[in-house]
């Protein structure tokens, strides 16, 4: 194989995270039930916790190893070669920049999520949205949140031991710590297209949610609007570590399969479609591996261009999925197929921390007449 | 020692010396001609280009010894990229960065003495003779023949699609003088004085109603051996070594942003008084889209140039380039041409007896789509781009 496609944030996390996800992948795409899919990923998260992955971007002070975004990035990189069927990128990275405007009070669930006692999902606007008919509404009666509706499709840890739950009660952000097995809650489980667990919280209607109330405020607010952006790049990074491995073993592909006696990879359609894969890919790269810098100094972070880069991968994540399946022929339709698992992570980037439609209306509601950034 | 010498260089310093030297003595209705996308010739690139040279800035591309201004590649980025922001007409390139390098590289001292002077100084203006009827994409197979008598080459042919060949001065061009078991083999480079009798330029219109490119016919052209490149036969890697100057100019984005933000501001007055229309709304998120992956092409670009300061081998990348920076110029002059071809695409001519008045307001985004569909043909057609990245890519 002559292509490879090199890591944006090479070092260890990155090699021992390709190597997990790689590992698991093999053992996943053998699993048809879905009981014996959650046993292996919880087995797998369980390992991930021992090789200290969740205290990764946890502060020293609350017993983390003081990590980057960065350090996020490499892990969430090297799971996404594989499509890993695990929420690395919400879990060690949104979770922490959202508890970080908690103040002491997040500090205690950081140390917990360091310890590895706790697993823990963030339900972070706009994931969540409306379920049978019933958006999400919050109110305050006696400085307790009274929530109704639902939140839907919450990337979860196997095995969740809370939920985090983010909202806007009466124009105030605020920040609520719902432990699992809350009965005031009722929880729904899925698999995205990717095979990733999701849970669904259901509130009901009007529940007051005594206890729960983490944190409320401007710096919850701004913790949020930062998390939500740190999950949309996420999911820019993992969207171009698995366009490189769908490269990687599409070329393979053409180059193995043999039709009208000659290999595919000798007919031009194919080869010209491939290029633009690869050009694709490399401009998508560029664009996030040049963000990761921006993003990792010092300052405020660039907001318009993380919010373009989303705009961008999304669609384009879908475009390189559909070309990838097709160029499989009906290879490509089977789920036995690591390259099949890849695409359908790509096809999920565009409906993560924001649809396309969602940030087309922010950035042209910001301001139509923008000039060019920096 | 290098990085030292790097690290000492203010960068944005430099950056607003340029842009103000651009700003205060570039012509205002030079940069008007760029603003309006006019079209832009020798006069517009000349007249620039003598500018530049009185300042000492004529050719930053080039060697000190040379008239070269001893930047590094960053400032020399920096350079191409505050120019075109500020609308700037591009300098001569087939001469400064086509021809120039080449001399530089493989020319005789007596070249370069004869022939960089008039380059650096705007005063000779040059085209370049490579594409034939026959060869177009397939340059090789090329058969504009020059046969050696004395001290003197023959040269007969055609060339096709020589831009700027009714204003130039001089010609490079690639003519066989044998032809041998490859056909890459037997190509020569010669300098050509468009005055040479047995010379004839024909000009060609083209879709978008200028005339930029022409035909050029040889007959009996006689050209001194001492006005040839390098050895005899041997042109194919000069050739090739021009060609991968010309690639990474999509690496300047400065072109695609200035039309980025001229297309937005067109938009918006384009539907002044229809601030609903839902065509507006369309084109404001198709340019977001545009904007983004733009971006891309910037960090790729700005990779480039790091890997040429590093000396890694760049690979694929100016292909990658190429494909992308041209596909999204046409990509903008396609929502140029949505946001006005409802009102100019029926009034592309002025006719009758207004004919001496200026054109419909807004006409020019017609005729810049129709201008650019070019991008994509020229420097290596997309679909060689392609052949040329699939070839490294599936290593076979
Ligand atoms: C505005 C303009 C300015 C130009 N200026 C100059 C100039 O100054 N000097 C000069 O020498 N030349 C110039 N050219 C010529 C230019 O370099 C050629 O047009 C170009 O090389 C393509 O050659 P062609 O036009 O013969 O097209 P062809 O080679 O005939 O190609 C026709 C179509 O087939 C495709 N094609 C060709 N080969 C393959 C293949 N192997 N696989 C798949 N697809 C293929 C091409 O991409 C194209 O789409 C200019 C052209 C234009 C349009």
């Amino acid at each position: 194989m002559s292509f490879a496609a090199a890591p944006m944030v090479p070092g260890d996390l990155f090699d021992s995270a390709s190597r997990l996800a790689a590992a698991c992948d093999a053992r996943f795409a053998r699993l048809i039930e879905p009981e014996a899919r959650a046993a292996l990923l919880t087995e797998v998260w369980q390992e991930i916790t021992a090789l200290g992955w969740p205290a990764v971007a946890v502060a020293e002070e609350a017993g983390g190893a003081g990590g980057t975004l960065r350090d996020v990035a490499a892990l969430v990189e090297g799971g996404a070669r594989s499509a890993l069927a695990l929420p690395l990128a919400s879990a060690f990275g949104v979770v922490p920049l959202l508890l970080a405007g908690a103040g002491g009070a997040g500090g205690e669930v950081l140390a917990g999520i360091a310890a590895g006692t706790h697993r823990v999902a963030a339900a972070i606007a706009p994931v969540h949205g409306t379920a049978a008919g019933s958006p999400m509404a919050a109110r305050w009666s006696d400085a307790a949140p009274r929530l109704s509706g639902a939140m839907i499709g919450i990337d979860c840890p196997p095995d969740p031991t809370h939920f985090l739950v983010t909202c806007r009660i009466e124009g105030e952000a605020a920040l609520l710590l719902v432990p699992r097995g809350d009965d005031r809650v009722t929880l729904r489980h899925h698999e995205r297209i990717d095979g990733r667990p999701t849970i669904d919280l259901h509130f009901g209607e009007d529940r007051r949610l005594d206890g729960t109330l983490l944190a409320r405020g401007e710096a919850v607010g701004e913790a949020t609007a930062r998390a939500l952006r740190a999950g949309a790049f996420l999911a820019c990074v993992e969207a171009v570590a698995a366009m490189g491995a769908l490269l990687e073993q599409t070329i393979a592909y053409l180059s193995n399969r043999v039709q009208f006696d000659a290999p595919l990879a000798s007919f031009q359609a194919l080869r010209h479609k491939v290029a633009e894969l690869y050009v694709a890919q490399e401009n998508a790269r560029a664009l996030v591996t040049e963000l990761l810098d921006r993003v990792a100094a010092p300052g405020a972070w660039p907001d318009r261009d993380l919010d373009l880069a989303k705009l961008y991968l999304g669609p384009a994540s879908r475009r390189f999925a559909a070309t990838t399946i097709q160029l499989h022929g009906g290879m490509g339709m089977t789920e036995e197929l690591p390259a099949s698992r890849l695409a359908k992570r790509l096809l999920m980037v565009e409906f993560e921390y924001g649809d396309t439609a969602s940030h087309e209306a922010r950035l042209l509601a910001a301001d139509p007449l923008a000039e060019a950034s920096a | 020692m290098h990085a030292d010498r790097r690290a000492s260089i203010d960068y944005e310093a430099f950056r607003a010396e340029v842009r103000d030297f651009a700003l205060t003595q570039c012509p205002p209705e030079l940069r008007l001609a760029v603003t309006r996308l006019k079209k832009v010739g020798r006069h517009e690139m000349c007249t620039w280009q003598k500018i530049l040279y009185a300042k000492g800035w004529g050719a930053p591309n080039w060697p000190i010894e040379y008239g070269g201004t001893g930047w590094d590649l960053r400032q020399r980025h920096i350079f191409d990229e505050t120019l075109a922001e500020c609308d700037c007409p591009t300098q001569p390139y087939q001469a400064l960065r086509h021809i120039a390098p080449v001399l530089i590289e493989f020319g005789t001292v007596e070249q370069k003495a004869r022939f960089l002077p008039g380059i650096i100084r705007g005063e000779v203006h040059w085209c370049q003779g490579y594409s034939e009827p026959g060869a177009g994409s397939d340059l090789a197979s090329l058969k504009t023949q020059a046969e050696r008598v004395g001290d003197e080459y023959i040269v007969n042919g055609q060339k096709i699609w020589t831009t700027g060949a009714h204003e130039a001065d001089m010609m490079y061009a690639l003519v066989r003088t044998a032809r041998g078991t490859r056909k890459q083999d037997g190509i020569t480079m010669l300098l050509i004085p468009m005055d040479s009798v047995g010379l004839t330029v024909r000009p060609i219109r083209t879709i978008d109603g200028l005339h930029n490119v022409n035909e050029v016919f040889f007959d009996d052209v006689r050209v001194p051996v001492a006005n040839r490149i390098g050895e005899e036969g041997k042109a194919w890697a000069y050739g090739k070594f021009l060609l991968s100057h010309e690639r990474l100019g999509g690496a300047n984005v400065a072109p695609l942003l200035r039309l980025l933000a001229r297309t937005r501001r067109m938009v918006a007055e384009e539907f002044r008084d229809e601030p609903g229309h839902p065509q507006k709304a369309a084109l404001e998120r198709r340019l977001l889209h545009a904007e983004a992956e733009i971006y891309g092409v910037r960090a790729l670009g700005r990779r480039a140039i790091e890997d040429i300061v590093h000396k890694r081998p760049l690979g694929t990348i100016s292909s990658a380039i190429k494909l992308l920076s041209s596909n999204l110029m046409q990509t903008l002059d396609e929502i140029g041409l949505d946001a006005t071809g409802r009102r100019v695409a029926a009034r592309f001519r002025i006719t009758g007896d207004d004919r001496a008045n200026a054109g419909e307001p807004g006409v020019e985004w017609l005729t810049n789509f129709l201008h650019g569909r070019a991008r994509t043909i020229y420097g290596g057609s997309s679909e060689v781009q392609k052949n040329v990245l699939a070839r490294t890519l599936f290593g076979s």
